[in-house]
């Protein structure tokens, strides 16, 4: 049996802060993405998905549970699950005194392509994220959409099966917004499994395939917008997600521990 | 799935330090810091010091000067030598003492009665000074007393004047000159030459030019390269990490298939290198500069070959400090959050490595087993052994694996530093803790520019002239650096007035009244029980009882300028910014005790001196937990000045603490004061 790209298992993570006490960022979440599929994870700022989503990407370390990428533990052998992951995020930054072409021919060589195999992918790429016309002027002369551009080649230059993108059109105009809806629609048809996360309600209806609901940490629903529309009874996802975080909000108390009490 | 390439940990590294040094090497900033500074700097700075002397000297001698002669009693014919001497050193007027006047009080030798405080000049100096007149020296000779062919000169000028400073400086010139030349003609006209010489000495350096130019170099290149290499490597380890992590790229970076080591080992290979680089081009510009003759430098331009190229290699010893400096600046900027974070932090972590080197200036110490170990001073002393053409197998030896082993734990740190979730971990939750490390960083780099600004400039004022020198420190130099701390200080999430931020509220009845009755207290105990303590465990060497000026300028001060100097002006002006800016940022960034500590520390140190360092760093503690309590500066300032004035007339004797009320009540006072200074603060920060 083929292993899922993304599996978590009552993936856990916890902060100690100063002032807040032990704080409970991510409880038990329990995720499965398939192949090809686009799972967005739903949540409002503070929610959990981006802890949950730097656990899968290796940045952080899980406090308790397990997460699985194309079936290796992160916990595991983090750089296996690097090499199949591609990673982007909203505020990545690009290094300002380097031209497009050589962040891309950087990070290739770092994923260990061979010179030809490196000098074939980044042309294919230029031409795919119409970067050729700025590719050899430094980074920090780019637009903000023109470096979004780059951002997304660079995640994609080593074919993985798995992307993981964290709340990636934050910050970017509408142009390069819907470019990069644009991207993830074309991953679905390459066979890729993309996971991401957004606290923009149309976006996820629009791209995604599976979403899931996410608030102070906990997974609330899963499922097809049709199938999340069934179980709370609501039409628009505004309100099937105000439903189930209110939902959450009347059961917490006897589901959970108040977080200040770890 | 098919298995993606791999690289080895190898090959990743490279690819990466090449990526770091292609970004260094386009970054402005870096190359004029790192090339193009070390390598202008040194002709620059020579070439004008070298014209400035030059203009100096030009200008000394273009001074028209008058000068009045007293010369009828000299022979004619040197009186005429004398006078082709002065006139051909520069413009002067040599004018004739007027016959009608009276030049007996020249040769006068009886000494003036003066007493210290009487401005009233005696009559002997009056009428020098009226000879004297508008001209600007008066050379006077005759024939010696003595011995009919002898002649004795005196030369009247006033030091407060640069021109009659300069025609002493040229009579006097002219006249040794003429000195030299006679008694040369004279002894060579003798039969069996000079009868004088009945004992003759002559010293000899039997080392070689190699082993002179070597030590010379041992002593400065130890701390001059260590130096060289940290301003280097700096700005490349502030772009590779804390700036990586501000332009939020080092994530990316951390996604990728690379081991952790291998980031923390490529990137700190970039800032080696960096730091080697600026070091090699200062080695070479100075170089340049000592074979042009511009400087003349120990080693470099001395004897005629200067240091062979084999003594050089001992120039390899210091390599285990070169690659520990760089570690620590990778690691301390690897902490750093945000690269105006790393800048703070890199300038006392610079200056912290510096002072172990600073072992090569005392010529005795050996480069023991033991200190070989120290990171920074057993390469620093192998190095000048070495320069010196001494090389110890052993130590060497233990030098090179203790730093090897140094610089592999910090690149441990730094590479689990890499990998910890706590740099990267939801900003939100780091970005107070930021705060608070940026506040601290910015109260312990000013609190240590403070230190390093009294020893060099203070000091200095206070060599040149005490009062006026401590004047200039306490009212000009410190408020400067207050006001430079306060303008940096970093912009907290809440802004803080600098009143609140320099705790300049007035503060509660109680706690002025209870810092008052604290005074006499802490007088007592210092002037009676703690001073006497410490002279019996850590007496005042010889050196230091007999050097007496400091205690001569000070007693002819009267007591209000010196109660005005000593103890009002320091209160104010060192609260101000010791317990002002610089605590006023750590408390901001440090629990209060620790906020408390350093200050206290850094308070100790600014005072010079190791047998003050302890009452004073006392004496900062508690000034600061005056402040933190009252959340003002008025009681710590009344404090100060209260103990300063108390233990300054008592060591000069002017009033006495022994069996006074002072020692009677004080301790008693002190109760009550210490109760009323424990009362919360009305208003607490």
């Amino acid at each position: 049996m083929q292993a899922l790209p993304i599996r978590t298992t009552n993936l856990c993570k916890t902060f100690d802060d100063p002032k807040r006490g032990t704080v409970h960022a991510v409880r038990d979440l329990n995720l499965e993405c398939n192949e090809g599929e686009i799972f967005g994870l739903l949540g409002p700022n503070g929610a959990g998905k981006t802890t949950t989503l730097r656990m899968l990407s290796t940045i952080l370390a899980p406090t308790s549970g397990e997460a699985e990428l194309a079936g290796i533990r992160v916990s595991d052998d983090p750089l296996e699950v690097r090499r199949r992951l591609g990673f982007l995020s909203g505020s990545t930054g690009l290094y300002p005194r380097l031209t497009a072409r050589e962040i891309l021919e950087y990070f290739g060589r770092l994923h260990g392509l061979d010179e030809d195999q490196l000098q074939a992918r980044v042309e294919e790429l230029l031409d795919t994220f119409t970067i050729r016309p700025f590719a050899d002027g430094r980074c920090e002369s780019l637009s903000t959409g023109q470096r979004q551009r780059v951002s997304i080649a660079r995640a994609v230059l080593h074919d993985p099966p798995v992307l993981i993108l964290d709340e990636p059109t934050t910050g970017l105009d509408i142009l390069a917004a819907s470019d990069m809806i644009d991207f993830i629609q074309s991953r679905k048809d390459a066979g890729t499994c993309v996971l991401f996360s957004t606290h923009i309600l149309s976006e996820a209806e629009r791209l995604c395939d599976r979403i899931g609901v996410i608030d102070q940490g906990r997974l609330l629903a899963v499922g097809s917008l049709e199938e999340l529309r069934a179980q709370t009874g609501k039409e628009w996802l505004e309100d099937v997600f105000r439903a189930l975080v209110q939902d959450a909000g009347t059961e917490a108390p006897a589901a959970t521990p108040p977080a200040n009490e770890g | 799935m098919s298995s993606t390439p791999t690289c080895s940990p190898g090959q990743q590294t490279w690819i990466l330090w090449r990526c770091e040094i292609r970004q260094l090497l386009r970054d402005r900033r870096a190359l004029f810091a790192g090339v193009l500074l070390p390598a202008l700097l040194y002709p620059l700075l020579f070439w004008s010091q070298g014209k400035l002397e030059n203009v100096a000297e030009g200008i000394m001698a273009e001074r028209e000067l008058t000068m009045i002669l007293a010369l009828e009693d000299v022979d004619a014919d040197l009186s005429a030598e004398l006078r082709a001497g002065l006139e051909a050193s520069g413009d002067v007027t040599l004018v004739d003492l007027a016959t009608d006047q009276d030049a007996t009080s020249l040769w006068d030798t009886e000494e003036p009665a003066s007493t210290p405080g009487d401005s009233q000049a005696d009559p002997l100096t009056l009428a020098r000074l009226e000879l004297l007149g508008e001209s600007h020296a008066l050379l006077a000779g005759r024939r010696s007393t003595i011995k009919d062919d002898r002649h004795e000169f005196r030369v009247f000028f006033n030091v407060q004047s640069d021109d009659s400073r300069e025609a002493r400086g040229r009579s006097r010139d002219v006249i040794r000159e003429l000195a030299s030349r006679t008694r040369k003609a004279r002894l060579d006209a003798l039969p069996g030459g000079d009868p004088g010489a009945h004992l003759s000495f002559e010293s000899i350096d039997v080392a070689s030019d190699e082993d002179k130019s070597g030590a010379g170099l041992g002593r400065m290149l130890p701390l001059f390269g260590l130096m060289m290499l940290l301003t280097g490597g700096a700005f490349a380890a502030l772009g590779a990490f804390a700036g990586e992590r501000e332009g939020k790229t080092l994530e990316t970076l951390l996604v990728q298939p690379i081991p952790a080591r291998v980031v923390a080992l490529g990137k700190y290979g970039a800032v080696l290198c960096a730091g080697l680089a600026t070091l090699l081009i200062n080695l070479i510009s100075l170089g340049i500069c000592a074979s042009m003759g511009l400087v003349e430098m120990p080693g470099l331009g001395e004897g005629s070959a200067g240091l062979p190229p084999s003594r050089m290699l001992a120039g390899f010893l210091y390599l285990p400090a070169c690659t520990l400096a760089a570690a620590l600046l990778s690691l301390f900027c690897g902490r750093a959050r945000t690269y105006r974070e790393g800048q703070f932090t890199l300038f006392p972590v610079m200056l912290l490595a510096l002072l172990p080197s600073l072992v090569v200036l005392q010529p005795d110490l050996e480069a023991s087993l033991l200190l070989c170990i120290v990171p920074f001073a057993g390469p620093a002393l192998l190095l000048r052994d070495g320069l010196a053409g001494q090389f110890a197998i052993l130590p060497t030896l233990l030098m090179f694996a203790s730093h090897g082993l140094w610089t592999w734990l910090v690149l441990e740190r730094l590479k689990n530093l890499l990998d910890s979730e706590r740099t990267l971990s939801s900003t939100d939750l780091t970005a107070e803790a930021g705060q608070r490390g940026l506040s601290a960083a910015h109260g312990k780099t000013w609190a240590f520019v403070g230190v390093l600004g009294v020893y060099l400039i203070g000091s200095r004022l206070q060599q040149w002239n005490l009062a006026w020198g401590l004047a200039l420190t306490l009212w000009g130099l410190l408020p400067i650096l207050t006001a430079l701390a306060l303008r940096t200080r970093p912009a907290p999430t809440r802004p803080v007035a600098i009143k609140r931020f320099l705790s300049l509220s007035l503060p509660s009845g109680a706690h002025t009244l209870g810092a008052v009755l604290l005074i006499p207290g802490l007088s007592w105990l210092m002037v009676e029980i703690y001073l006497p303590f410490q002279s019996r465990i850590l007496p005042l060497p010889q050196s230091v009882l007999e050097n007496e000026t400091l205690g001569l300028a000070l007693t002819q001060l009267s007591t209000p300028v010196l109660i005005f100097l000593m103890a009002i002006s320091p209160a104010i002006c060192e609260e101000l910014f010791f317990r002002g800016a610089i605590l006023g940022s750590l408390r901001r960034g440090l629990t209060p005790l620790r906020a408390l500590l350093w200050q206290a520390m850094f308070f100790g140190a600014a005072h010079a001196s190791l047998y003050r360092i302890l009452p004073t760093a006392g004496l900062g503690l508690l000034l600061g937990a005056l402040t933190l309590r009252s959340a003002s500066l008025l009681p710590a300032i009344l404090v100060h000045a209260g103990y300063n004035a108390v233990v300054v007339l008592a060591g000069l004797e002017r009033i006495s603490t022994d069996g006074t009320w002072l020692a009677t009540f004080g301790p008693w006072l002190a109760i009550p004061g210490l109760a009323l200074l424990a009362l919360p603060a009305k208003k607490r920060d």
